[in-house]
């Protein structure tokens, strides 16, 4: 743990003081002024030969509920611990507190001093937000008496390294698909018979009619042969691609839930819906750091899923987070057009807060790919810029519908959930 | 225990340094202007939380540390003077850190005392080896006063200048 060593340049313009000083103390012959030349030289002389502290720490997290529901309010308590022989005079310590994870009471920062064996104590308390979070190494700074030199290290806590469960996925929300030409197999029954598993009817023998739908008890029985029908059932591949990019963890006041956030809760309720009414789900996140998950179903695949939508959480909330990934002009069109399925219909979810994310619909709808927009609104009109973006959202989402595709405006204080329990797509 | 903001504590011993330095260094009217002027700046510094505003007043005491030199003050006393000066500037940049860089509820009453009480005792040191000298009576040789300047100039741009081999 040995981090990295710096001087705060806290003195810079002391050697400078003492050669002013002593030079006037000659010129004018007040030889009162040399000690004071030398009292500066005496202080460079200190900060030249002092050493850093050592980072001798350990760190304890503790939470007192490490499986907390969405919106609850959890304590958390670290306690630091000097595991050394000497004193650290100046100790300041910033937990690395997940950045989706409000702190709505107390500090997640303490400056100390530790004797050895010495600890401290910070406590306060986080809103829980939907998904798995991680916290971060707390980054420490460590310093001597006077300021002049220090060491700066980011310790792991040895418990409670994560707090959350992951959002649920089985009790989600329906969402009218567009897709009127389901092709393939799965749990939805239609009114129609063909290939399928739930019985429909029996019918009267057709030439060409295959050889394992003949109903043969009944040519054993009655000596005739009929056919037995199913109620042909659909499902469709679904890939909801999520809006987490930077410019998108946006939120109507400092203290609300960002629109990546909203758009990451939204996600994992129409996956649990979409997935319950057996359609094959994917995910594709626009984030820095792209994720894409094909479409698909079972339990690995859900929880594949479940750490994507934790994840992104994390990486959608990161302050000026622009990898190699990030194209502000692209959003990542070319990029989920390469992946997704010919026969899968999208669903994005975005804030819709540039022009870039409506590029990539228009562009995903122009290939005749069903396309749905959900859109958690973060703008506030409390001040003209912000009436202005809202305006500007608003022109982004009239040409959206223009273009054919639905869109579900999910209000700024309107619930996801229950937005989209009562949505209609509008055009 | 009351809540104090992070750098309240620290801000009030600055103050209360600034107070020490200006009432040793105020030795006729201008080293008294600079230094009141001084000690207006460390103080609304740091407690407003202004680095800048701390340096620029410690200048002013520093100012009136000279000015008091050679007004005729002696040499213990500018020497506590500056002594007070340096702990005035780097505890009042420490309550402007503590300012910026914690929360507002964040615990700090701990490093705070620590770190004014370890400043005040290295600026004490320092004194006390920069006045040991004008205490010893020596006969002081034109040449050994040379050498002695000489060395003292090496010695600074030595301390200041010379390359940092602990990184």
């Amino acid at each position: 743990m040995s981090g990295t060593v710096q001087r705060t340049g806290r003195w810079r313009g002391l050697s400078a003081a003492a050669l002013l000083v002593g030079a006037l103390g000659l010129l004018t012959w007040t030889p009162a002024l040399l000690p004071v030349a030398a009292l500066a030289v005496a202080l460079l002389a200190y900060g030249r030969v002092v050493a850093p502290p050592a980072g001798t720490l350990a760190l304890t997290r503790s939470v007192d509920d490490p499986d907390p529901d969405p919106g609850d309010e959890v304590t958390v308590r670290l306690t630091v611990e000097n595991v050394g022989d000497r004193t650290i005079p100046e100790c300041r310590l910033v937990d690395g507190v997940p950045p989706a994870l409000r702190v709505v009471d107390g500090a997640p920062s303490l400056g100390t001093s530790l004797r050895p064996g010495g600890t401290a104590t910070l406590s306060y308390t986080v809103e829980a937000a939907s998904g798995i979070h991680e916290f971060q190494p707390a980054t420490v700074l460590l310093r001597d008496a006077a300021g002049v030199i220090e060491r700066r290290v980011e310790v792991a806590a040895d418990d409670a390294t994560e707090l959350g469960e992951p959002p649920r996925l089985d009790d989600g929300q329906r969402l009218p698909l567009r897709a009127a030409n389901a092709r393939f197999a799965g749990r939805r029954t239609v009114d129609g018979s063909g290939d399928g598993l739930t019985f429909r009817t029996i019918r009267e023998y057709r030439r060409g009619d295959p050889l394992s739908r003949i109903d043969w008890q009944r040519r054993a029985r009655a000596g005739e042969l009929a056919t037995v029908e199913f109620h042909p059932e659909r499902s469709l591949p679904v890939v909801l691609v999520i809006d987490t990019r930077p410019v998108a963890a946006v939120a109507p006041s400092p203290e609300g839930e960002t629109a990546v956030e909203r758009s990451l809760s939204a996600a994992a309720a129409l996956f649990g819906g979409l997935s319950a009414d057996d359609h094959r789900v994917g995910v594709a996140t626009l984030g820095p750091e792209r994720a894409w998950l094909a479409p698909g179903r079972g339990r690995a695949h859900e929880q594949r899923a479940r750490e994507l939508f934790s994840n992104s959480v994390e990486r959608g909330g990161d302050d000026g987070a622009g990898g190699a990934a990030s194209d502000a002009t692209d959003a990542g069109r070319g990029w989920l057009r390469e992946r997704l399925p010919g026969t899968a219909e999208v669903i994005v979810l975005t804030p819709a807060v540039d022009d870039a994310v409506v590029g990539l619909i228009e562009g995903v709808a122009a290939l005749g790919t069903p396309v749905s927009v959900v859109s958690p609104d973060p703008t506030a009109e409390n001040t003209a810029g912000r009436t202005l973006a809202r305006f500007e959202r608003r022109d982004r989402l009239a040409d959206v519908r223009a273009s054919g595709v639905p869109v579900v405006d999910v209000g700024p204080s309107e619930g996801v959930e229950r937005a989209l329990a009562t949505a209609g797509w509008s055009r | 225990m009351v809540a104090v903001k992070p750098g309240r504590l620290a801000a009030g011993y600055a103050t209360g340094a600034a107070v020490v330095g200006f009432v040793l260094a105020g030795v006729g009217a201008l080293a008294t202007v600079l230094g009141g002027l001084g000690l207006l700046g460390v103080t609304v510094g740091s407690v407003r939380g202004r680095a800048t505003l701390v340096t620029v007043g410690s200048l002013g005491q520093f100012g009136a540390v000279v000015t008091g030199g050679v007004t005729g003050a002696g040499a213990p006393q500018l020497v506590g003077a500056g002594a007070a000066v340096v702990v005035a500037w780097t505890v009042g940049r420490t309550a402007t850190e503590l300012r910026a860089t914690l929360d507002e509820t964040a615990a700090t009453h701990r490093l705070e005392t620590t770190h004014a009480a370890g400043t005040t005792a290295i600026a004490l040191a320092a004194a006390g080896i920069a006045v040991a000298p004008t205490v010893v009576s020596v006969e002081a040789t034109p040449v050994g006063v040379g050498l002695l300047l000489v060395g003292s100039i090496c010695l600074t741009a030595a301390l200041a200048l010379a390359p940092d081999e602990s990184m």
